[in-house]
């Protein structure tokens, strides 16, 4: 059973409450130095994408971590076995006593989710498996104040994701439909 | 060491913290350098020693949210939001919280000056708390002697819900009716308003129709308001939001209207026209409860959708269109907050103005929009029902604000400067205090200087406490008891979470020990701070141990009273919703909710806008700090390291300026240099810059421009140039 995330992007206010949670929850050390955009490693980030111009611009807040991907780009270049994937429940994690900072993994994911501190070893988000393993939410999921993102197995996500857009769309177009549960 | 942070038990022997790095550190955050110790929390061993305490967070100003920290040995390790409080889940701050509470800046003693003001070094010398408190009380008592008590001002920043009310009962016993607060630049303006008017914003609930944010951004003021909104919004509820900038929650909205910063007034005066011209005012509601409907309908009608479009720039269609739902998609629920329309020096009539449409329209005191459950409370503190009026003449604001000094129980400070070097202050206790918070800072910065004596009280040696003669440590919410917080038929007392770093004291605790050694022990309980807690509870026949014991809440007591509910009629001198306001008529005021351009504006000043040609709007919050508060905390700092200016990219590229180009903003009255942010956020013509860098400090640039009912400043509505550095 895979487990993951769902981001609602269009209720995510960017208001990076996820990203202050993740760096507590996981003791995540932040760095701040007089060198421009120096940052300590995110596990989770708040992104913006703006397009368009006045009077039609349009502001979309995404916000990403790992993807515990199906096929990890980043597992399959690990020239140490350092990352795995989770039987149980898919989550992809970093043995950072077998990592050797090769930053392969880096390059080879296409969401820049492999975060390096200052100890050079991989480091990233697990998904806070001390916390889902006991059923809690993620740190980033329980204290999201615009319910945007959620956790839990894909199939529970994709029930979930289903709904939200039958519920958009009966919002949206009062279609002449009867949906039951 | 290498774990595997993935392994659940990855925390096990995990050897962690860096150490303080003490002055270096906090001298280089507090001048706003861009190096901060980057210190992590130190996390305890084995996860399942932790136990949870519950208590609350003032991360930002009010404190307000229910925070459930893991402590081991005494100390925090993490926090996360604690569930089933009523108010939450944590923000960015509230997440962020350790490096408050551990952070190595805290100030950790209490202090003296021991050389003279104006020099660069204060010279700072540990003092016990006795010698402190001891010190103050004599001084306070050698000024009232000499020049009476109401010379010393007491004041109360940010966060501000513990301190307030020992602060201001310390104040009034004392004799001096000069208490003040930093709502002097925050909330009271718009509650000004509504106690004019006989009303003001309604709470959403399942009644709830249209929701109105005239303006409001919860995601980056107050995140725990965020859900019911999206909430309300998914379940059909229509949104109209009134904000010149391109937020998450405008994107939200049926309607966006994005005006002119400052142009409020003539924006709600156009849809006021709309709602009475076609028809669309409650008559029935209007003729009970309304006062002075025929002298406004006769003023508004200046104000036609293409007038409108002009002054504010909104189009005049969806101007029309927002009135339309407005006055047709009832109940509305009207969420305003404390200051975005009211800082401009016409700030309260446009509150008025933007409030009159509740009244026009009945969606005041409306059937399903009252708080759900009746509210209960407990005994006010302060009492300054009964002791403020023998005092009321002694106020340095009764002449200079007199609609104001009628009003509000607290003075309006922002004519500091001014009372200061008048002699009307001499002395003042200050907890959490600012001279940032000001326009034209550097004359309070003077104002704080010039006084014979000051004390304060602050989690930080920040630049306002370095110009006091003694500076207090103060305990952060986790490492005290308080306040008391009821929500529905719950009560609760936050609990202590760990032990106060130092000897940093819970803000009624030192209050309260103040006051017995300037021999008011007998009105502070004798400084026993739960008695206090008792007599507050009386009403709720409810006992302070009790609470203790259940950090989870206590069901109020059956029987315990409930507030009666409303009298027919409303707060007003005439029992009605007054258009024509009966208090401001009293004081020559024009008692109709008349707009004014901003004192500084395209329109009203030309001549000043061929040089600066763009509306500058200061003063709202960034979504990790809050006001001049949390720059020295890393996780908060990392988010956002620099000041910026958000621009839009057409005025950037008229300009030459490319995203993260180092800016000079210019305005009459001085710059300031931050990173330009190039952003659809903000619309063409108008810049944002947030408030309270020390490095970037707007106001510096800001002017004294003060609305004469309420005395804020024009934060909102200024004018200013940007160019590259």
């Amino acid at each position: 059973m895979q487990k993951g995330f769902y981001l609602e992007a269009d209720r995510c206010v960017g208001c990076y409450a996820c990203m202050a949670a993740c760096k507590n929850w996981n003791d995540v050390p932040p760095k701040v130095t007089a060198v421009p955009g120096t940052q300590g490693p995110k596990w989770r980030r708040v992104t913006s994408i703006e397009t368009g111009a006045f009077p039609n611009a349009k502001i979309t807040k995404i916000s990403l971590s790992c993807m515990h991907c199906a096929k990890p780009a980043c597992m399959a270049v690990c020239p140490t076995g350092a990352i795995t994937k989770r039987a149980q429940d898919g989550i992809v994690v970093v043995d950072q006593s077998k990592c050797i900072g090769c930053r392969y993994c880096f390059f080879a994911c296409p969401f820049g989710a492999p975060q390096f501190g200052d100890d050079g070893t991989m480091q990233k988000c697990n998904y806070c498996l001390d916390r889902t393993t006991k059923g809690l939410d993620p740190a980033c999921v329980a204290t999201c104040p615009a319910h945007a993102l959620h956790a839990g197995s894909m199939e529970e996500l994709a029930k979930l994701a289903g709904e939200k857009a039958a519920l958009k769309l009966v919002a949206a177009t009062e279609p002449s439909v009867i949906i039951t549960k | 060491m290498t774990q595997d942070r993935t392994r659940p038990d990855w925390r096990l022997g995990r050897r962690t913290f860096l150490k303080a790095t003490g002055a270096l550190g906090a001298a280089l955050a507090l001048q706003g350098g861009t190096l901060l110790d980057p210190f992590v929390t130190p996390v305890a061993a084995a996860e399942s020693g932790e136990e949870i305490r519950r208590g609350i967070c003032d991360m930002c100003c009010i404190g307000y949210c229910g925070i459930e920290a893991l402590v081991k040995d005494g100390r925090i390790t993490r926090v996360q939001p604690w569930a089933d409080y009523p108010y939450g889940p944590l923000c960015s701050k509230g997440n962020s919280i350790l490096q408050q509470v551990y952070n190595p800046e805290r100030l950790k003693y209490p202090m003296k000056r021991t050389k003279p003001k104006g020099s660069d070094d204060a010279g700072w010398q540990r003092i016990s708390w006795d010698e402190a408190l001891d010190t103050i009380a004599a001084k306070f008592k050698e000024i009232k002697a000499k020049y009476g008590a109401e010379k010393v001002v007491f004041f109360v920043g940010d966060p501000k819900e513990e301190p307030r009310p020992p602060m201001q009962r310390l104040a009034l016993k004392f004799g001096s009716p000069n208490y003040g607060t930093e709502s002097s630049t925050c909330a009271r303006a718009m509650q000004m308003a509504a106690t004019l008017n006989g009303g003001g914003g309604l709470p959403i609930t399942a009644a709830t129709k249209t929701i109105v944010l005239w303006p409001k951004n919860p995601p980056w003021s107050m995140a725990r308001d965020t859900w019911q909104i999206i909430e309300a919004k998914e379940r059909g509820v229509k949104l109209i939001v009134v904000d010149p900038r391109l937020t998450q929650m405008a994107q939200m909205a049926d309607i966006h209207l994005r005006l002119r910063p400052g142009t409020d007034g003539a924006l709600a005066l156009g849809m006021a026209r709309v709602i009475i011209n076609e028809g669309l005012y409650d008559a029935d509601f209007v003729s009970k409860w309304v006062t002075g409907f025929e002298e406004f309908k006769a003023y508004v009608q200046e104000f036609t959708p293409e007038k409108v479009q002009e002054i504010t720039w909104v189009p005049a269609d969806k101007m029309v269109a927002a009135a339309r739902l407005y006055a047709t998609n009832k109940p509305v629920s009207w969420v305003t907050t404390a200051s975005p329309t009211v800082h401009h020096a016409n700030g309260v009539q446009n509150q008025r103005a933007i409030g009159a449409l509740i009244g026009i329209t009945g969606n005041v005191d409306v059937p399903g929009l009252k708080p759900s459950v009746p509210g209960v409370s407990v005994k006010d503190l302060t009492e300054w029902r009964q002791l403020l009026p023998p005092l009321q003449e002694k106020r340095v604001d009764l002449k200079r604000f007199p609609v104001w000094a009628e009003l509000v129980e607290e003075i309006q400070m922002n004519l500091l400067p001014e009372y200061v070097a008048n002699g009307e202050l001499k002395a003042g206790l200050f907890a959490g205090a600012n001279f940032r918070m000001w326009p034209q800072d550097q004359e309070y910065r003077k104002a704080f200087s010039s006084l014979e004596f000051a004390a304060g009280a602050d989690f930080w040696l920040t630049p306002t406490m370095q110009l006091m003669d003694i500076v207090l440590p103060a305990a952060t919410s986790l490492e005290r008891y308080g306040p008391i917080r009821i929500a529905g038929r719950k009560v609760f007392l936050p609990e202590p979470v760990v032990p106060a770093v130092g000897e940093a004291r819970g803000d009624r605790e030192w209050i309260f020990d103040l006051a017995k050694r300037l021999g008011l022990g007998a009105d502070f309980w004798d400084g026993n701070v739960e008695a206090s807690f008792d007599w507050q509870l009386e009403p709720l026949k409810l006992k302070a141990a009790e609470l203790k014991k259940q950090p989870k809440g206590v069901d109020i007591p059956a029987g315990a009273p409930t507030p009666a509910s409303n009298n027919p009629g409303f707060s007003t001198p005439s029992r009605k919703f007054e258009l024509t306001s009966g208090i401001l008529q009293k004081h020559d005021v024009n008692p109709l909710p008349v707009y004014k351009e901003p004192v500084e504006s395209p329109v009203s000043t030309p001549d000043l806008a061929k040089k600066y040609p763009l509306v500058l709007n200061t003063g709202s919050r960034e979504p990790m700090y809050v006001h001049s508060r949390h720059r020295n905390n890393p996780r908060l700092r990392e988010l956002e390291p620099d000041p910026k200016v958000d621009i839009n990219p057409k005025d950037a590229a008229a300009r030459g300026i490319k995203q993260g180009d180092d800016v000079i903003l210019e305005g009459p009255r001085g710059s300031v240099k931050a990173k330009a942010n190039l952003t659809e956020l903000a619309m063409p013509g108008v810049v944002h810059i947030y408030h309270g860098w020390p490095q970037a400090d707007i106001n510096t640039v800001t002017g004294r421009n003060f609305d004469p009912i309420s005395g804020f400043p024009s934060f909102k509505s200024e004018l200013c140039e940007v160019r590259k550095a």
